[in-house]
């Protein structure tokens, strides 16, 4: 259905009479570059119409129109991507699980933020400072949306970056465990061995856990970026 | 005859409309004409996603066209029916009268009698 539209003013829209911006970006995100243009257009057209006669009725028809489309590309355009984010929260849950299952007593006998530190903020830091600032930016836009299509220099700075990243964390892991190793024989005594030699050596294992758990998904990525580089490298592949 | 290019009740429909809609026949048009004459009120999404698999098929052909202002300075993307897409039209049309032909035989005095008017 058509309504008389008044005329636009002249230059960029008004925020005011924009259509919903996150909805926008959901569907520039998902959308295939070709159907971009024509679809958002389309959209936007339909849009001014409805918000001269109600505007907050258009933004919700707005917004069930993206997820609507949204739903219809995910697969097409994300579906590799939600298959690799499945895949890394898949890993995260069953080991919370195991550890859950580990400990029914104690939930967060698993938890240390004191190795948490050792290990997650050292090994970011390595990594950039291995690579560079704009190589972390890449690699974090490639979590969000690991497409075919960059430079392969692009793609062996990310793997790099991921590779750095997984090695510092499992090395970390072996260095603070060995810390921690040796306060234990230091402070270990025949006195106190029963009480204190167990949990803590637990805690001492937690960053060797850590550690072992970021190579494990840094390994993962890097052999992600290495497969979507190869793809890249051979456009035929893509389309198969 | 060949047999390759079968197409859909919902495909048909947006080819005839492409069709009627001759030179004007973009996403928002097509979806406000399908509204208009068939009742059908299919989402942005569905309606690029059978447009995409027509053009695939090729029964469809597509082309960027200008950008207005009241779409934000975007393009419009124009279609057309291609040859195939006429032939898979015919084809679909008199395979689907052929088969009313026949029922509407045999079956118009059991419509008239439970009151179907059509």
């Amino acid at each position: 259905m058509r309504w008389p539209q008044p005329p636009l003013p002249p230059g960029p829209l008004p925020p005011d009479m924009q259509p919903p911006i996150i909805s926008q970006l959901l569907l520039e995100w998902v959308l295939p570059d070709a159907l971009q243009e024509p679809v958002l257009g389309d959209l936007q057209e339909e849009f001014i119409q409805r918000q001269h006669r109600n505007r907050q009725r258009a933004c919700w028809w707005y917004r069930r129109q993206a997820l609507s489309t949204c739903w219809h590309f995910l697969h097409q355009t994300k579906g590799d991507w939600l298959m690799f984010i499945f895949s890394m929260l898949f890993f995260i849950g069953i080991s919370v699980w195991a550890m859950l299952v580990s400990a029914p007593d104690d939930p967060l006998a698993f938890y240390d933020l004191i190795s948490l530190v050792l290990i997650f903020p050292p090994a970011v830091l390595f990594a950039v400072g291995a690579t560079s600032r704009q190589t972390l930016q890449r690699a974090i836009a490639f979590l969000f949306d690991p497409r075919p299509g960059a430079q392969p220099q692009d793609y062996l700075q990310i793997r790099h970056f991921f590779r750095v990243m997984g090695n510092s964390g499992l090395l970390l892991g072996l260095f603070s465990t060995l810390i921690g190793a040796i306060a234990i024989a230091q402070q270990t005594n025949a006195g106190n061995f029963s009480e204190t030699f167990g949990p803590a050596t637990a805690v001492c294992l937690l960053t060797l856990l850590y550690g072992a758990a970021l190579k494990t998904l840094c390994y993962v990525v890097a052999e992600k970026v290495r497969f979507v580089a190869d793809l890249s490298a051979q456009p035929h592949q893509m389309q198969s | 005859m060949t047999q390759d290019k079968f197409i859909g009740e919902l495909e048909q429909m947006l080819l005839l409309c492409v069709l009627q809609l001759k030179d004007d026949a973009y996403g928002s048009q097509i979806r406000s004409f399908l509204a208009d004459k068939a009742q059908r009120d299919l989402s942005i999404g569905a309606l690029y996603t059978t447009l995409e698999r027509l053009e695939q098929k090729g029964l469809l052909s597509g082309r960027l066209g200008e950008a207005t202002a009241e779409r934000g300075g975007r393009a419009k993307k124009y279609y057309s029916v291609t040859g195939e897409g006429r032939q898979a039209l015919f084809r679909s049309k008199a395979a689907l009268e052929q088969l009313w032909q026949g029922l509407a035989l045999q079956l118009a005095p059991q419509f008239d009698q439970g009151g179907c008017t059509r």
